[in-house]
């Protein structure tokens, strides 16, 4: 059963360690900018999160695995869109501009609007 | 309130900025609704078309100016922009607003245009800062904050999306495409280097989607032209028809780019797109300069416009095409300037007697003025009399600036002392005058008659002031052009009667005949290139109308157009009524008339048919014939006299209504040189005259003449021989006034029958006579040649 739980960008880097540990953090940096198109920087951040999180290890820039892969599962983050923007304009600005937001009932009403539409083309 | 000193000046710098955003705003929100018309009736099309529109918006956001046209919507009724329109742009406020004694703005449609004028408030004399110089600044000032405020919201907006996207991972296979944690709509973001962004965990037919619409956007240069649109409306952001715009616009590229990738995809899986349409909207709209987002715009109207796609037909393409080229043009250009208003109907004018003045001279300007241009330039207006009325013209336009309807002309004496009061600076002193009237003309316009000037006073009213206490804005001085007691005497609308008319050569179209001013103000007039007789005389030109004199008897008239750039001849000398004779440049150099022959085949064959073995003999082996008729002869008796010469032997011959007539002698010599056609023995019927060279031993050139009466060439005893002194072997001929001067003429030839003859001195003269011609030797030898009609019979 898995106890670990992190994000999926985190989960492709943690392939990465699993399939090469132990590997250098120099080393470690090349091959997430060949295969993440990650900066320097960028790999030093996900080393350090997944250090704190008991994942790996960093120790004389040797990175070596804790927790197998078995054990970890990945999460679906929450959408940062949302909590950034909302709210964040005038109020009159974001209505003007873009309407109101797609309601549960609208999406509702929308699907069955593609369904109908969907089973058109099949008759025809 | 106190601003800084570098802040003032800082705001003061862009004041004039402002005033231009202000005035292009103002065109772009009537292009705006336009646009916004044709999208609404072009809904049904594919977007591109109304997608393409909003390029014009951003031409009229973007640049102030624009051509003229007939097409522009400007020219609808509602619209009057002749008071905006300066030069290519539209200017509704003026830039010297803060300035203007009596400030006044134009919103183009004359309804509008005096509710907003009357609100505006009146500069105080006395007050530091009128109301409007401060209105102007704190609006400036306002206007900045407000680009400012959305340019760092955008920029910080951005910049944290840049933070969130760093752990952001590449997908397998690809260069640009980055899936990243926590978004849950795909995106493209930067500027010079765009990547797209995904989020996790979409299925194949979702991602398939998003690329395909995503990397359309790329190719289209979308992530460029929508952060640029953004730019434009932080600009405009007072104007709510620009943010609609861009809201509009915003839809319409999604819109756009939605249907190209469903073009792309099998009918039967549209269905899917809209269902990933669907199920990317975040439902959130983070509108201000987003990135572009797959779900992100209107997703509601992006499913219902993806469900009824349809690939468009071909016919439809090019209307809608045709119909979104016209509304461009119609949005991009302003109104054509022929809209002149003509308040004035012809017959009223008729019947009243006027008289024209103009600026002379300014005599006082109030120190509150910030336009000092009459004082250094003058006033470009005129101001016309009328029994009842007084009108303030442009003096270039002449369009009516002003008008003060149903004056009285009851001319009060002027007090000196009331007088001397109005002005806040010296007053002019008009003690020397005897005779001071004045007569208030209403809205402050006062005209004063000080003995024979006319001033023309505009006065102000102090605010705050003792009601009725006025001041003098400005003071002119009136100079009288014209004195029409009679009405204009062509009875045309309003009268052209101070472009100075121009020395120079003026033409008619087909360039058949011309008008010759000179500088001394003596004339030549050609009526026709084909008559003999051109009159000679002096001009005058007097409230636009040029009279030609050659005696007392003899003149005529013509009337002055355009400007005074072309002439409508009216009457006199026999020409015809309502030619125009447009100016087409400086009176040539008499001798740069040249004679120029240049060979063409026309009718080549029909002479060689006509001719028969005779003239073959004539020509040498292989020598080879050419038209080589003078244009000048060929241009008004078209066919009727042919000349064709052979290019070896020079042997010349006139075909002349199907029979060949040799012209002269040719052997040993150039043969045919020149020839003009004109009516000496005044018969009714022009001859053809013309010269010829012959001789191998002394070179010897003549003229001659034939008489379509006679049918029968007829050449002169006069024989110029080049004495190797002066310049010219050859003869050409020229007509004028008198007859036509046989001129000696250098010659410039590539072969006998293509030359150049540049006439260098009259050598002999052949003028009219009776029942005849005399021809006229340079050193007194005349000799009289009968040239009778019925003598030949």
């Amino acid at each position: 059963m898995a106890e670990y739980q992190i994000w999926d960008s985190e989960y492709r880097f943690m392939c990465i360690v699993w399939a090469n540990a132990p590997v250098g953090s120099g080393k470690l940096v090349k091959l997430c900018a060949a295969e993440l198109g990650w900066k320097k920087s960028t790999t030093y951040n996900a080393i350090r999160k997944m250090s704190e999180k008991g994942l790996i290890r960093n120790e004389d820039a040797l990175v070596t695995v804790l927790v197998p892969k078995e054990r970890v599962q990945t999460e679906e983050s929450g959408a940062f869109i949302a909590r950034t923007f909302a709210g964040s304009l005038p109020q009159f600005l974001t209505a003007f501009l873009s309407g109101r937001a797609l309601s549960a009932e609208e999406a509702e009403e929308l699907k069955s609007l593609i369904d109908a539409h969907r089973k058109k083309e099949e008759e025809t | 309130m106190s601003v800084p000193a570098w802040l003032d000046r800082f705001i003061s710098a862009l004041e004039p900025a402002f005033l231009q955003i202000l005035n292009m705003s103002i065109t772009a929100s009537y292009v705006t609704l336009a646009v916004l018309l044709v999208r609404l009736l072009l809904r049904r099309l594919p977007k591109r078309y109304s997608y393409a529109l909003w390029s014009v918006v951003a031409f009229r956001l973007v640049c102030p100016a624009s051509i003229s046209s007939l097409l522009s919507i400007f020219n609808i009724g509602i619209f009057d922009m002749t008071a905006a329109t300066e030069g290519a742009e539209l200017i509704y406020v003026p830039g010297n607003i803060g300035t203007m004694q009596e400030p006044s703005v134009t919103v183009g449609i004359p309804y509008l245009n005096a509710a907003i004028t009357e609100s505006l408030p009146a500069p105080t004399p006395t007050a530091s800062a009128n109301p409007l110089q401060l209105l102007q600044f704190i609006g400036t000032a306002v206007w900045i904050l407000g680009l400012l405020a959305l340019v760092v919201y955008a920029a910080v907006s951005l910049v944290r999306l840049h933070c969130r996207v760093r752990g952001a991972v590449r997908m397998a296979g690809t260069e640009d495409v980055f899936e990243c944690d926590g978004v849950n709509t795909p995106f493209v973001l930067g500027f010079f280097r765009p990547r797209i962004y995904l989020p996790f965990r979409l299925n194949e037919a979702e991602r398939a989607h998003v690329l395909a619409h995503e990397r359309f956007h790329l190719r289209r240069g979308d992530h460029i032209v929508k952060p640029l649109a953004f730019l434009l409306t932080a600009v405009y952001w007072f104007n709510p028809f620009v943010w609609a715009a861009y809201a509009c616009m915003c839809t319409d590229l999604e819109m756009r780019c939605d249907e190209a990738v469903l073009g792309m995809l099998p009918a039967e899986r549209r269905a899917d797109y809209s269902m990933s349409l669907l199920s990317l909207s975040t439902g959130r709209h983070f509108a201000l300069a987003s990135p572009l987002a797959f779900g992100e715009t209107g997703v509601k109207r992006r499913i219902k416009n993806a469900l009824s796609f349809k690939k468009p037909v071909a016919w439809l393409a090019v209307l809608a095409t045709a119909a979104c080229v016209c509304a461009a043009v119609a949005c991009a250009t302003n109104a054509n300037d022929t809209a002149a208003p003509e308040k004035t109907p012809e017959g009223t004018l008729a019947s009243v007697n006027w008289e024209l003045y103009a600026f002379d001279e300014c005599l006082y300007l109030s120190p509150l003025s910030s336009d000092s241009r009459p004082i250094t330039e003058g006033v470009a207006e005129f101001y016309r009399i009328e029994t009842d009325r007084f009108t303030i013209l442009d003096s270039q336009t002449q369009e009516v600036k002003r008008e003060f309807g149903k004056v009285d002309w009851a001319f009060e004496p002027v007090d000196e002392e009331v007088f001397a009061a109005l002005f806040m600076l010296q007053a002019p002193d008009i003690s020397q005058y005897e005779t001071r009237l004045q007569c208030e003309l209403g809205d402050g316009y006062v005209l004063y008659k000080m003995d024979d000037e006319l001033w023309f006073g505009k006065t102000g009213t102090h605010r705050g002031a003792r009601k009725g206490e006025k001041y003098m804005w400005s003071l002119y001085r009136l100079n009288r052009i014209s004195d029409l007691a009679s009405p204009s005497p062509m009875g045309s609308g309003l009268p052209l009667p101070l472009r100075q008319l121009r020395a120079g050569r003026y033409a008619t179209e087909d360039g058949m005949a011309w008008l010759d001013l000179h500088e001394d103000r003596t004339f030549q007039f050609i009526r026709n290139i084909a008559m003999s007789y051109a009159p000679e005389g002096v001009w005058a030109c007097e409230n636009g109308v040029l009279t030609l004199t050659v005696s007392e008897e003899e003149t005529c008239r013509f009337t002055l157009e355009e400007g005074g750039e072309a002439l409508r001849f009216e009457a006199g000398m026999g020409a015809e009524e309502g030619m125009i004779f447009r100016y087409i440049g400086p009176v040539p150099a008499s001798w740069a008339w040249e004679t120029v022959i240049s060979p063409s085949e026309e009718g080549v064959a029909e002479f060689l048919a006509a001719a028969g073995a005779d003239v073959m003999n004539t020509a040498y082996e292989n020598d080879a014939c050419h038209n080589v008729t003078p244009a000048e002869v060929s241009a008004v008796w078209i066919d009727r006299f042919q000349i064709f010469k052979f290019e070896k032997s020079c042997a010349s011959y006139l075909l002349y209504e199907g029979a060949v007539y040799p012209l002269g002698t040719w052997f040993g010599g150039m043969g045919f040189t020149d020839a003009t056609v004109a009516d000496l023995n005044r018969d009714g019927a022009e001859e053809l005259y013309f010269t010829c060279s012959w001789g191998s031993g002394m070179h010897r050139a003549q003229a001659g003449c034939f008489d379509p009466a006679r049918r029968e060439v007829r050449m002169f005893d006069f024989a110029y021989a080049h004495s190797g002194q002066e310049s010219g072997s050859e003869l050409v001929l020229r007509a004028d006034g008198e007859g036509i001067g046989v001129f000696a003429a250098e010659l410039a030839a590539k072969s006998f029958v293509d030359f150049t003859l540049v006439p260098a001195k009259e050598v002999a003269r052949i003028a009219s006579g009776e029942g005849g011609v005399t021809l006229t030797s340079a050193n007194g030898n005349a000799d009289f040649y009968p040239l009778e009609s019925d003598s030949g019979a």
